[in-house]
């Protein structure tokens, strides 16, 4: 047996010494990326749903690079630009090919790579964020922000600071309007929004895009606490709301809102009609007592979905895909916008605080950055380490669901406004 | 005189504001340019949360008042 033949039998480490050396350390650190996910997700410290499928995706996608056969390799570099060895064959995975867009090449790699069939027709034409919505929509209550409707409205405008200011900074720093305009969705903290936006705008970047979304939706957990002791001193934060009489709104109230919302929302934005179809479709299955429905939407569909979710954002995470010059751009204007949105939400909190006559507590405005529920449980755990009695769940989430329906406005904006610029 | 839709009237005013909001920034918004167009646009976007939150007040005060006729002892 020649020393050639068993170089072949193990690709994985063949193709690794075979790379360039910035290649090497990309594919070694994300392998690395994907353990600390894992670890972390397994702790508790980040989202374990995504973040668990996302690390092993991530590491297994960058050991698992092999040699492709000839056609396969035509196929890919045809796509991709990519180059071809001199013996015809290419460094590339049997997992997913994302650049391959003709339809006979597509046909092709239907039938060789194992995730092809769930990236084509579920997460390329934006289905799986759309189902992930659906999921959200079952399980949102619109009774909190049917209670106090223009206080959690301001609220969530107010977030959405980060979402419109980083799109002229993004600009600035060299972004076309379509790639400032998704990156910038960031700021509305909700990872299918992004996704969706991406997509529609800026495709050639939708996968770090995304996966720096996702990435920064997992440490707000970690990250707003910390915003909210720097912004709001602990007398503020210990503010006791204003006791309102518990007021039962009845299904059929919250399904007329559904009805009227959704329907307006996509005469106003057909370009996010999926999206919006998709929240409001859940929040009326819910509200009209569909039982079977809602156990499909809540258990199958949202958990499938966001398991399929995880697993392709990490094995999108080849190395060869996510090695793009503007990834540390785009990892600086992430956390840019997801900052300044929390403290538009905080100045909108003090804002209430000073009409209200200073009753007002002003870590509300951080649970209407709207990534639900986890921003309305930081503001209650910030709350209840300096009051423990005071218990302020219930406005929060009316604020962290007007947060989602400003985010889907922000996204209909932006999917209909930015391809009209020039 | 009552007409049959008088029902409805109350709930109107927050959807017909949202709508308000959508004819500006679809079709009023298109026939001006520059800042007037801008200026469409910022309005006809923002006086849709506004519309909506107005209906959804309309339905939480609907709710507020049926609970309140709940609490009230039987004359």
């Amino acid at each position: 047996m020649h020393f050639s033949d068993i170089a072949n039998i193990f690709q994985g480490i063949t193709s690794l010494v075979h790379s360039s050396w910035p290649m090497i350390a990309a594919r070694l650190g994300l392998i690395v990326l994907g353990g600390v996910l894992v670890y972390y997700g397994r702790k508790g410290v980040l989202e374990p749903l995504l973040m668990i499928p996302m690390g092993l995706g991530m590491a297994m996608v960058n050991a698992g690079v092999l040699f492709l056969d000839p056609t396969t390799a035509a196929v890919v570099a045809k796509s991709t630009g990519g180059a071809v060895l001199a013996d015809g064959t290419a460094q590339g995975t049997i997992m997913l090919a994302p650049f391959v867009e003709r339809t006979d090449d597509l046909m092709y790699i239907l039938q060789i790579d194992f995730l092809q069939p769930i990236y084509t027709f579920a997460f390329s034409n934006g289905l799986i964020a759309c189902l992930v919505f659906m999921g959200i929509g079952v399980l949102l209550d619109v009774g909190f922000l049917l209670a106090r409707p223009f206080q959690s409205m301001f609220l969530a405008l107010c977030a959405e600071l980060g979402t419109v200011a980083t799109f002229p900074i993004a600009v600035a720093l060299g972004l076309n309007f379509n790639e400032a305009a998704s990156i910038a969705m960031v700021g509305g903290a909700d990872g299918p929004m992004v996704l969706f936006t991406s997509l529609k705008l800026a495709k050639h970047l939708f996968v770090p895009i995304t996966v720096v979304a996702y990435l920064y939706l997992g440490l707000t957990y970690g990250g707003y606490p910390y915003l909210i002791r720097f912004l709001v001193p602990a007398k503020l934060r210990a503010i006791r709301p204003v006791a309102h009489p518990v007021v039962k709104i009845s299904a059929g109230e919250k399904l007329a809102f559904a009805f009227v919302a959704g329907s307006v929302l996509c005469l106003l934005f057909p370009s996010a009609a999926p999206l919006l179809l998709s929240l409001f479709v859940g929040v009326a299955v819910r509200e009209a007592g569909l039982q079977y429905f809602t156990n499909m939407i809540e258990n199958t569909i949202l958990y499938g979905a966001t398991f399929f979710l995880g697993l392709l954002l990490g094995v999108l995470c080849e190395a060869s895909t996510i090695f793009n010059p503007k990834v540390l751009l785009l990892l600086v204007l992430g956390i840019i916008s997801l900052l300044l949105s929390g403290v538009g939400g905080i100045i909108g909190g003090y804002i209430l605080d000073v009409i209200s006559g200073r009753k007002f507590n002003p870590v509300f405005g951080i649970a209407a950055v709207s990534c639900v529920p986890s921003t309305a449980k930081v503001a209650q755990k910030e709350v209840s380490a300096v009051a423990p009695d005071v218990i302020i769940l219930p406005e929060a989430l009316g604020a962290n669901i007007s947060g989602v329906i400003t985010t889907a406005i922000l996204t209909g904006i932006y999917v209909s406004l930015v391809p009209l610029m020039k | 005189m009552k007409l049959p839709f008088q029902p409805l009237l109350p709930w109107l005013p927050g959807p017909a504001l949202a709508l308000a909001g959508v004819m500006g920034v679809r079709w009023l918004a298109p026939l001006f340019a520059g800042r007037t167009q801008a200026i469409f646009l910022v309005v006809g976007y923002l006086l849709v949360p506004v519309g909506l939150a107005w209906f959804a007040s309309r339905l939480g005060r609907r709710a507020t008042q049926r609970a309140a006729a709940a609490a009230k002892p039987p004359a």
